[in-house]
């Protein structure tokens, strides 16, 4: 079985995508360039419509983009086998979270591994807080517990990238950082991770590059924001944020 | 009434009695039946996954085509089963007319439509995310229809149900291709319009009773497999 060498080095250009054919067709992505990195935090912002989800299924494997030029370390991968490679190494998690019919312990064993132990079910719980709604329906959950079954889910399979599509969409604050202290496990870990949100004030604790989206285009990049300096952090994060904010509304 | 009543009497001393003429009836009906949907079973929930997730072309023709032949009443199968396999057929040579083969073939061919559309819509009602979530959190795509089949599992028996009951209970198809052989060929539907036409009420009415306890049981089954059988929850 192929899979992404650790740690993650995935360089994404030209990518473009449109929705329909002929002359009702809708440019929803145009020349888009990103690169993916092991144990990198990056946050896609923009408007409803801009294009973020559309660009994280793609990078998920989950849409075929029209154009695209993906590469890893020397190598460029047609679509096939970019969807071959990352089958296994990159997970994609909605804004809600879909919770099959069963228990939650029920719905994390389907991401074990064939060869871990049931036991590793247990852990997963224990990490993301969920031991008391083991036996609950998962379909009876509140939006923030699926939210941790997913990223319990993605804790078993310890994938290369994570993408997060609105993860803390309609959460208070308390589940909010409840999620953004899992997620900060994850990039200590080694893995990628790719985040769609709407509000570019979320995620600044974890988040190392921010991009701005615009009808299909990156209009604005921010780079290596956790390696400044806590006052430069700041006075740029409030900088941008302020312009972002304004961008977007 | 009165007569219904004693008609019915008889039937239940008849069934009760064990006349092995009657129990042949029943275990020839429900071996073909068990037969045919277990071979058709399998092909057919595929087919029904590929066409709810996959893009091709034809696939809106498939869909159409199956629903189609949903209408396609049994007699007809039958006629087109009799005629490619009679003696001048295209597959007359196998001489599998008036066998249990034939009626099997014939029930496979009714069960078929049912079990396609209906998998079909099962796994149709289920969201995209299911399916994305599926291939997401498992290693292969074999486990990921596994996960969705479970998910649906609950349509896909009912699918396995009404195909099953249209099988056990259809009399064109299996008299066409079957001729209605006594302990060979004859099945509980065929049976039911022989004795019906000699005036013997008694035996078809408790062939019948079997037919209709048999339904009752297995939607009862499904029924308690489902749980309390309400969206509401305590």
């Amino acid at each position: 079985m192929i899979s992404i060498t650790r740690p993650v080095h995935l360089t994404y250009k030209n990518i473009v995508k449109t929705y329909g054919k002929g002359n009702h067709s809708k440019l929803i992505l145009s020349d888009i360039e990103l690169q993916i990195k092991g144990g990198e935090c990056t946050l896609i912002t923009g408007k409803n419509g801009s294009g973020k989800s559309t660009l994280l299924r793609i990078i998920g494997g989950l849409l075929r983009p029209n154009k695209a030029t993906i590469e890893t370390g020397l190598i460029t991968l047609n679509w096939k086998k970019y969807r071959n490679l990352i089958k296994n190494d990159v997970m994609y998690l909605y804004q809600e979270p879909y919770m099959f019919d069963g228990t939650v312990r029920k719905n994390l064993s389907y991401a074990l591994h064939k060869d871990q132990a049931k036991e590793a079910v247990d852990k997963a719980l224990k990490w993301a807080e969920l031991e008391h709604r083991s036996n609950t329906q998962a379909k009876f959950l509140s939006g923030g517990e699926r939210q941790r079954v997913a990223l319990a889910q993605a804790w078993l399979k310890q994938p290369a990238v994570l993408l997060l599509d609105e993860p803390t969409a309609n959460m208070d604050t308390k589940s909010r950082k409840r999620t953004e202290d899992l997620l900060s496990t994850f990039k200590e870990s080694g893995t990628a991770l790719y985040i769609a949100s709407h509000d570019p004030n979320h995620f600044h604790r974890i988040t190392n590059h921010r991009l701005l989206l615009d009808e299909g285009r990156i209009v604005q990049t921010d780079t290596n924001l956790l390696n400044e300096s806590a006052q430069n952090i700041k006075d740029k994060s409030d900088n941008n944020i302020t312009v972002l904010s304004k961008q977007i509304s | 009434m009165e007569s219904l009543a004693t008609t019915t009497f008889d039937a239940i001393k008849l069934l009760l009695s064990g006349d092995p003429e009657i129990w042949t009836i029943i275990g020839i009906s429900f071996q073909i039946s068990t037969t045919a949907i277990v071979i058709a079973m399998v092909p057919a929930v595929l087919l029904g996954f590929v066409l709810a997730y996959y893009s091709f072309p034809g696939r809106r023709f498939l869909v159409a085509f199956f629903n189609t032949m949903l209408a396609v009443p049994a007699v007809v199968v039958g006629l087109t089963l009799y005629v490619i396999l009679s003696r001048q057929g295209p597959l007359g040579d196998w001489k599998l007319l008036f066998t249990q083969t034939a009626m099997v073939l014939g029930q496979i061919t009714l069960s078929f439509p049912i079990l396609v559309a209906m998998s079909h819509a099962a796994f149709q009602s289920t969201e995209l995310r299911a399916w994305d979530t599926a291939k997401t959190l498992s290693s292969s795509i074999a486990k990921a229809f596994f996960i969705i089949m479970r998910e649906v599992r609950f349509p896909l028996l009912g699918a396995l149900l009404a195909a099953y009951g249209r099988i056990i209970a259809e009399v064109g198809a299996s008299m066409m291709l079957g001729g209605n052989i006594l302990n060979y060929t004859r099945n509980i539907p065929t049976a039911i319009a022989l004795e019906t036409s000699k005036g013997d009420f008694a035996q078809g009415i408790a062939l019948g009773i079997i037919l209709v306890s048999m339904a009752f049981l297995l939607t009862m089954g499904l029924h308690v497999m489902q749980g309390k059988g309400t969206v509401v929850h305590d």
